[in-house]
């Protein structure tokens, strides 16, 4: 609960506040990964339309791309979701395409929770094609209550972010759903907020489960900011878990530039000679 | 009538005679001595130069074979005056029975090398290396080295290796296959066992988790699909580091953009190739052998390779450009979010024992020298 509370604290304001003073780095150190793939505009999609006669009335519907116990998922123009068997194959009266665009997002958004894996999979995956448009649709899927749906929303939020969401994605870091707070964390970092990396350092500190540890020490890597090598450093010192252990050592290589492989006591010794170097202002 | 007088005039004569004569044999011995002497010991100095030559030219050799563990050929080294003529020859294509076993070039001489170095002192050869010319001191001194390739003994498990089973991918799309059943690099099926069609260190459920309904189906091999298996440990880094020393092709980084070959990928010649950096791969590019990333690789254009290849960071096989195509194994330390091991449009990453087994015969660890000869 105290823990919870600091987190709140550190994270008020955060998306609004200034920007925060460029992080001191190594030569070479510096990643643009991340940056590369934000804000990418999704190429413009057309998804197949057909019409049929169901329950003795002529429809359109998008088919979707969704299969399971050999049939097809339509999504009805009036907004139900509806089955056609794929044996023998389905007799189309038209079949033309739209531009995804033409699709409701917040009707994708409700297939986000159907009972059918592939469906939430096909709505994800339409959501992730739409781009900017569905990721300004999710609010709501991100106070949803079915885990499942809040993690999908993240998910396309992390390849299209919404600063708009800002607010509603750093609380999902406190969700009680493990994967939800992964995908809330790999989704505030592709926001970039100026607060990213103490919130990053927040969530190795408090949240207790190994993934977020995991995920946290990923996003420290790439920030490149060097103020967090002691942190990681001490992190190696009480840490057995592999994974965290592995993408400890990533992110130390990431920050700095240099090839101590898995090596703890060369990492300690080559930032112990170069830290006053490296960090001029930072008293240590 | 003779008189005393003059009998030791005679006597004189002849002992003087006698002393001249005795001087004079001794004076010639002598200068025959020194003569023979002097004429041993410039042969000797010839001598030494040549053997000196033939033994700089063997191990000017193995210096190039050190850099290079493929290397073959002739060359000419010159020490001064003394030359050196040197030929490197592998055992298994010098059409020579090298091992007098009663056949010539079969397998088990592949894995030897030839080193041959003559070293000659003031003799001069026409362009077909026959003696046109000598000086009356002259000579030529022959060292024969052979060498034994240490195998490389490389193998795989899986046609993806994720070292950090927390690690995440970012699967886009279904055009896409992982495949761990046994592909030959032509694309036929392969004699091997099927594999894991990607393999990690310990609990798989967290890669199979981020695989979406119909992209299961695209992960096939051993026990699939999906196919993502719990694997052995591989102490990628200790590999890594022992491979990049036999790089032939290298990438000093930080941040390098390649197009084109590494390795000939058609005619199936395995090198290894290390990016000390971050690496781009666009346009295209083909390879064969070992390809070593220490940072984050990206396959942006038309991308086929047979062999190994190693990443200490992220993978990203981008959309566009072409497909990308891969006989062999991938091992990635994948220990970054964000996207691990992204695979978007059209890839193609089967495990090939033909490949793996391709870089074990072409490429060595080193050369071992087994004997040393020199007359």
């Amino acid at each position: 609960m105290e823990a919870q509370l600091i987190v709140q604290l550190l994270l008020a304001a955060a998306c609004a506040g200034e920007p925060a003073p460029a992080p001191p780095t190594a030569d070479g150190a510096a990643d643009e990964v991340a940056s590369r793939e934000r804000g990418q505009k999704a190429p413009e999609a057309r998804l197949t339309r057909v019409r049929l006669e169901l329950d003795r009335s002529e429809r359109w519907a998008w088919r979707l791309p969704a299969e399971a116990d050999g049939r097809l998922a339509l999504l009805t123009d009036d907004g139900a979701l509806a089955w056609v068997k794929l044996d023998p194959p389905p007799q189309w009266l038209e079949v033309t395409s739209a531009p995804l665009e033409e699709l409701d997002p917040a009707r994708l958004v409700g297939l986000l929770d159907d009972e059918c894996e592939a469906v939430r999979d096909a709505g994800e995956e339409l959501l992730l094609k739409q781009g900017d448009a569905a990721a300004a649709a999710l609010g709501s899927a991100l106070v949803a209550a079915p885990a499942r749906v809040r993690r999908a929303a993240l998910a396309v939020l992390a390849e299209h972010p919404q600063k708009q969401w800002c607010a509603r994605i750093r609380e999902r870091l406190r969700d009680d759903d493990v994967g939800v707070r992964r995908a809330a964390l790999t989704a505030y970092a592709a926001l970039a907020p100026a607060d990213l990396v103490a919130t990053a350092l927040d969530v190795l500190r408090f949240d207790r489960h190994p993934l977020l540890h995991h995920d946290a020490i990923a996003v420290l890597g790439r920030q490149g900011d060097l103020r967090v090598v002691d942190t990681l450093l001490e992190h190696l010192d009480e840490c057995d878990d592999r994974s965290e252990r592995l993408v400890a050592f990533d992110a130390l290589r990431r920050l700095t530039g240099k090839k101590f492989g898995r090596d703890a006591e060369a990492w300690r010794a080559w930032w112990t000679n170069h830290r006053a170097e490296l960090l001029p202002n930072d008293a240590e | 009538m003779s008189t005393p007088h003059r009998t030791r005039r005679g006597n004189a004569l002849l002992i003087a005679l006698g002393a001249t004569t005795t001087l004079i044999v001794s004076a010639g011995t002598l200068l025959v001595a020194v003569t023979n002497e002097r004429t041993g010991t410039e042969q000797s100095v010839v001598n030494a130069q040549a053997r000196d030559a033939s033994t700089s030219g063997a191990e000017d050799a193995l210096a190039i074979l050190d850099n290079n563990a493929n290397w073959t050929g002739t060359f000419q080294s010159a020490y001064g005056g003394p030359l050196a003529d040197v030929t490197v020859s592998v055992w298994g294509t010098d059409g020579i029975d090298n091992d007098g076993d009663g056949s010539a070039d079969e397998s088990d001489e592949e894995v030897f090398v030839s080193v041959t170095s003559v070293g000659r002192v003031n003799q001069q050869l026409d362009g077909s290396g026959l003696l046109v010319e000598r000086a009356s001191r002259s000579a030529d001194s022959r060292t024969e080295v052979v060498l034994q390739r240490t195998s490389l003994n490389l193998a795989a498990d899986q046609a993806i290796y994720v070292d950090d089973a927390a690690a995440t991918f970012k699967f886009s799309g279904t055009a896409f296959l992982i495949s761990g059943n046994d592909t030959n690099i032509d694309g036929s099926a392969g004699p091997g066992a099927a594999k894991p069609g990607i393999g990690t260190v310990g609990d798989p459920n967290g890669i199979k988790s981020q695989l979406k309904t119909n992209q299961k189906p695209k992960v096939i091999g051993l026990g699939g699909p999906p196919s993502v298996a719990n694997v052995g440990d591989i102490d990628m880094p200790t590999t890594i580091d022992s491979l990049k020393a036999l790089a032939t092709i290298v990438f000093n980084g930080p941040d390098d953009l390649y197009s084109g070959d590494l390795g000939d990928f058609d005619a199936k010649v395995a090198v290894i190739t290390h990016a000390k950096g971050n690496l781009k791969l666009n346009g295209s590019s083909s390879g064969c052998g070992i390809l070593i990333v220490d940072g984050d690789v990206d396959f942006n254009g038309n991308f086929d390779f047979a062999g190994l290849i190693y990443v200490s960071g992220a993978v990203r096989f981008n959309g566009g450009g072409g497909g990308k195509n891969l006989r062999g194994a991938l091992f990635t330390l994948g220990a970054v979010t964000g996207n691990d091991v992204t695979i978007n449009g059209s890839v193609d990453l089967r495990y090939s024992s033909e490949a793996i087994t391709l870089v074990n015969t072409q490429l060595s660890s080193g050369l071992t020298v087994v004997s040393w000869k020199r007359s």
